[in-house]
């Protein structure tokens, strides 16, 4: 159990220390490759700060912290810093091969905290129900720390050996908030490495998007109910929708900014410099467009992450998912109840559970998985988008069989896209009980759905 | 201080000494032609201020930066911004064409620029053999090739080690005269390795070297 | 420290100063040379070239000088990796026929009776209901004659069968009296799909129709698959089963097969790494075999591509001198040795993964009668071969040639 108990307070300790770390390795590297325009002691302020605010979370009771809201903030970060990022390569894009980047004092202070904080004060709480959990206070703290002096100290061997002019030649400010962005994406998640749910957020939107649009429009237009005839419309229009090409979209969307920079880094003819002869001449072209080459190579790196992040999140193959065979259950007096104290299934296992209702012969299937703050959510095995094929569960996330689009457990109870239609239950210590008339009420949804759009 | 600077300069190799304590001074601009029977240590001279060979002790002061203390890198970027060469042998690389052989020189200093190699080939005469291969020039045509190639990326210095030794009187004198004429427009400065009494009259001095030291060294007339 | 002595204008760190001194490229540079009809030419058909591009230039310039050596080297880079690939080929393909018999239906346990016995089919709803179990099929065994001649059957639900890679000839049943004919019976039983057979067992004869044959490189394609109740009819003995499949949540397998032997105490059940355990162990031996010509193909391959590479910068040599002279870094030289290097890497590793992957297909279908599902890293894997195999081989030649005295080899004695 200790070894345990060890292993993940060192890896929380260290990943927290060793991201500050390697953000103030570029940001000083940044600082210098400037001219010193700037000051880095706000940056230290920041972090003392980030401190401060993590200990006193650790302080606060429980029922304070909204978990929830937290990692909503974490994954929204991330969401500003990149498209702060994409503003500034689209500035940098234009004629201007150097956007000019005024950083107030302040401004490096309040971001520090911004950055740091959410996950510093996850971590914080993580670390406290670990030694609450596993009743280990010293050494879950201990390890905690060693993590935390073992970043550090590499960040300095590495700081040592770099040449922080070199290093900060690669970064204007563009740069400097896109690594900050993927620094967030690769660490962003309070206890795993990576929580990218920015990526199928962006993706779900504009599923949603598209299909509410088309759907409008269809509406407005009066499509008459012929089987036939919005099948094949929609077998066509689904193309506009469909997972794939939703999921290039967006992917293009976010990374359309970082390519213009490229294009322009690379493909675009040197400015003339007008003084100088020959020779001279030649040279102050040859080092403008090798400093504009050095700038554009992070962000082709930043780019290959991204994309690498985004194939793998979208490439969970169905078969890989577990998608449990649905337990029958039957109507008892206008409600479902389905038993907690079953000794062959326990609901709060933290996997999938799904129960099949058989209403006027139609089958309708309610999924029921605890989520990670420990409410039990109860849901349709259906969405209002996709024909009702249902979620299987994938580690973390529940993912919608028809379009592979995954969800958050944590945020499963919210309605609308491809979220599972959630259904109002009562918990009690024995029973999940769900009215009939809601179950019917949702189900409706998913019908209308249905016959509308002729999805079969 | 002088432009170069040659304090008490030895070269030893394996089994022979090549220069036995060279001391110098060269002014900027000045056309220097440097003979002496072969063996001398006249060509070593040449590559030591040209940084293509390196002193065993002394010094080489060029326009105030000491050789001595240059890395390997810094050496290469020292040739390409002050040293243009010309070889007894043309040294053109065979399967490029005139023009692309001198913007190999632009490429290795920073860019290549076609215009601007195209202009310096029309500068020394050869504004209509620019496609031609190495193997389709005459000797004199290739040696002007050099000529522009050395100072496509306008040396401060160049260094030519028998330029007319595999050439006739007729093309030799061209050469010289080609030489003369930019000079008299750039300024840069020229030392000319030669053991023909003919081409060391070009010039404003002479040094006559023998056994690895300097036996003579006088100011001439420019021709 | 020799000054580089950059003009004022260039130090690109600070480039708010020069802003001024800038313009971006709208000036034609054909315009300066009205004077040469032949240097307009030039110049416009060339202007936009960028460094990279003039790099390229000379190496292609460079190579095309000698492109039988390339080739050559290219070639042997290309005989290395295609026999690396295809022994990895084949050996992803023994590996993949491992278990193949629970993948094939996308199980990963398996439960079967002891010898003479069956199992119910009430056991089968029993395992499906367990925790943790995502799916339990049951199978069913048994023989019939065609013309007095005995075929195997497999009873199953063949919906289950879709998607697990098997190949298709014709279609997938959906009515009854429609069934599945192995791809080995085709010639013994003239079939194709839609022809009608007429199966004998327990002396009666019933007509079924063939909807599709199917390949999937095991003992099935010897066989006709059926539905569980025809299988059932045919056998004579309703409800029971030879075996169940099950398909049991990842990571919680040895569980699942515990609670699979509390319910079934009579059955073996076997998880898919017991299965492949056993075919493992021979599997072994043949890598090490295969590791070992791997290793003496490439060290081979790496000496000749060594010795052309070490041919070439000897025969270079008054080139590399020159162009130190002109001012050029080791970097900036052996920039061009690197791109041929890679270049050749690139051309042996892509030509040799699919000379190499279509001669791994080739044994494959002669040796187990089925192809080979590559991985899909293996494309990506070759070339990464190629590459390290060139670039090992350049790198001890280029970095001798580097120390060349340039004095020495433009005096040209």
């Amino acid at each position: 159990m200790s070894l345990s108990v060890i292993y993940e307070a060192v890896v929380v300790g260290f990943k927290e220390c060793f991201k500050a770390g390697i953000v103030w390795l570029i940001f000083s590297a940044y600082i210098v490759a400037n001219g010193k325009r700037i000051s880095i002691m706000p940056f230290y302020y920041g972090i003392l700060c980030v401190f401060l605010i993590s200990a006193a979370s650790f302080f606060l009771p429980r029922e304070f912290v909204n978990r929830e809201y937290l990692s909503n903030f974490i994954s929204t970060s991330f969401a500003v810093i990149f498209l702060a990022s994409g503003a500034a390569l689209f500035h940098a894009s234009g004629a201007n091969p150097e956007a000019k980047g005024g950083l107030g004092g302040i401004a490096v202070f309040l971001f520090t905290i911004l950055f740091f904080s959410p996950d510093a004060v996850g971590s914080v709480l993580f670390l406290k129900e670990l030694s609450l959990m596993k009743e280990a206070e010293v050494m879950t703290y201990v390890s905690a720390l060693a993590g935390v002096f073992l970043a550090a100290g590499l960040a300095l061997v590495i700081r040592k050996a770099s040449n922080p002019a070199w290093l900060g030649s690669f970064f204007t400010l563009p740069q400097l908030l896109l690594f900050l962005a993927i620094v967030k994406l690769l660490s962003g998640g309070i206890k795993g490495i990576a929580e990218i749910s920015l990526i199928p957020a962006v993706q779900r939107g504009f599923m949603k998007f598209s299909h509410d649009f088309i759907h409008q429009t269809l509406v407005i237009l009066m499509v008459p109910d012929h089987l036939l005839l919005s099948t094949t419309v929609w077998d066509f229009i689904g193309i506009f929708f469909g997972p794939n090409l939703a999921s290039i979209v967006s992917l293009l969307a976010l990374l359309f900014f970082p390519f213009m920079f490229i294009y322009y880094s690379l493909l675009k003819p040197a400015p003339e410099p007008e003084a100088g002869r020959g020779p001279e001449r030649r040279k102050i072209k040859y080092l403008l467009l090798s400093d504009r080459r050095r700038k554009a190579l992070p962000v082709v790196f930043f780019v290959c992450i991204i994309v690498t992040t985004w194939f793998m999140q979208r490439g969970e193959p169905v078969t890989k998912l577990y998608n449990p065979k649905p337990k029958p259950v039957v109507e008892e007096q206008g409600a479902v109840m389905i038993p907690l104290d079953d000794p062959t299934m326990n609901l709060r296992d933290g996997a999938l559970h799904k129960f099949a209702l058989t209403h006027q012969g139609e089958e309708i299937r309610i999924m029921i998985i605890r989520k990670p703050d420990n409410a039990l959510s109860v849901c349709l095995d259906a969405c209002e988008i996709c024909p009702p094929d249902g979620y299987g569960q994938s580690g973390e996330h529940v993912i919608c069989i028809y379009c592979i689009t995954p969800i958050p457990i944590s945020a499963l109870g919210e309605p609308g896209g491809c979220n599972p239609i959630p259904l109002s239950a009562s918990v009690d210590s024995k029973f999940v009980r769900i009215e009939l008339g809601e179950i019917l009420k949702k189900w409706e949804y998913v019908k209308s759905g249905k016959s509308k759009e002729g999805i079969k | 201080m002088s432009f170069i600077v040659l304090r008490d300069v030895i070269k030893e190799y394996k089994t022979a000494h090549a220069l036995r304590g060279v001391s110098m001074e060269v002014e900027k601009g000045q056309w220097l032609n440097i003979v002496g029977p072969s063996g001398s240590g006249k060509s070593t001279l040449l590559n030591i201020i040209g940084g293509l060979d390196s002193a065993s002790s002394g010094e080489v002061i060029i326009d105030s930066t000491n050789l001595g203390g240059l890395s390997e890198n810094d050496m290469a970027v020292f040739r390409r911004e002050k040293i243009g060469f010309i070889f007894q042998q043309s040294h053109l690389i065979p399967y490029l064409t005139a023009v692309e052989n001198v913007m190999l020189a632009q490429y290795f200093h920073s860019m290549a620029d076609e215009q601007e190699a195209v202009d310096a080939l029309a500068r020394v005469g050869l504004g209509h053999r620019l496609k031609h291969r190495p193997s389709q020039l005459s000797g004199g045509e290739q040696q002007r090739v050099c000529i522009a190639r050395a100072l496509i990326n306008s040396p401060e210095i160049l260094l030519a080690d028998e330029p007319t030794g595999n050439l006739d009187r007729e093309n030799t004198k061209v050469i010289l005269e080609l030489l003369k004429k930019i000079h008299s427009e750039e300024h840069f400065t020229i030392i000319l390795v030669t053991h023909d009494p003919f081409v060391s009259q070009w010039g404003q001095r002479v040094l006559t070297m023998e056994d690895g030291k300097i036996k003579c060294d006088e100011f001439i007339c420019y021709l | 420290m020799f000054k580089l002595s950059f003009p004022q204008a260039a130090r690109v760190g600070n480039p708010s100063e020069n802003k001024e001194r800038f313009r971006t490229d709208s000036r034609q540079s054909g315009d300066k040379s009205r004077n040469d009809k032949g240097v307009i030419l030039i110049a416009n058909r060339n202007k936009s070239r960028t460094a990279t591009k003039w790099f390229l230039f000379f190496f292609m310039r460079s190579i095309s000088q000698r492109k039988g050596r390339v080739v050559i080297a290219s070639l042997s880079v290309m005989l290395a990796v295609a026999v690396v690939t295809a022994m990895l080929g084949i050996t992803f393909g023994i590996r993949e026929k491992l278990g193949a018999e629970l993948k094939a239906y996308g199980a990963n346990i398996i439960v079967a009776p002891q010898k003479g016995h069956y199992l119910d089919y009430e056991t089968l709803e029993s395992i499906s209901r367990l925790n943790h179990v995502e799916e339990a099929a049951g199978q069913v065994f048994g023989r019939v004659f065609i013309n007095k001649q005995g075929v195997e059957i497999i009873g199953l639900e063949v919906s289950r069968l879709k998607d697990r890679g098997w190949r298709l000839f014709g279609n997938w049943p959906d009515k009854k009296g429609e069934i599945l004919a192995g791809v080995n019976l085709k010639d013994a039983l003239r079939l194709e799909p839609g022809r009608t057979l007429a199966l004998e067992s327990e002396g009666k004869k019933t007509d079924f129709t063939v909807s599709g044959l199917f390949e999937k490189g095991g003992p099935e394609d010897s066989a006709l698959i059926v539905s569980l109740p025809e299988a059932w009819e045919l056998t004579g003995a309703a409800g029971r089963l030879s075996a169940v499949l099950v398909r049991g949540k990842s990571g919680e397998l040895e569980s699942v097969a515990k609670s699979i032997r509390a319910a079934a105490p009579a059955a073996s059940v076997k998880t898919l790494r017991q299965v492949a355990f056993a075919e493992e162990s021979l599997l072994v031996k043949i890598q090490l075999l295969m590791a070992l010509v791997t290793v003496v193909v490439l060290s081979a391959t790496v000496i000749s591509v060594a010795s052309t590479m070490g041919a070439n910068v000897l025969e270079r040599r008054e080139e590399i001198g020159l162009m130190k002279a002109l001012g050029a870094t080791r970097k900036g030289i052996s920039s061009f040795y690197s791109a041929e290097a890679i270049l050749i890497g690139l051309a042996g590793g892509l030509s040799g993964f699919l000379f190499g992957y279509f001669s791994a297909q080739a044994v494959s279908k002669g040796a187990f009668n089925s192809f080979i599902a590559a991985p899909s890293y293996l494309p990506l894997f070759s070339l990464a071969m190629g590459l390290a195999v060139s670039v090992t081989a350049a790198y001890f030649p280029v970095r001798g040639a580097m120390k060349y005295e340039p004095a020495v080899i433009l005096r040209g004695e």
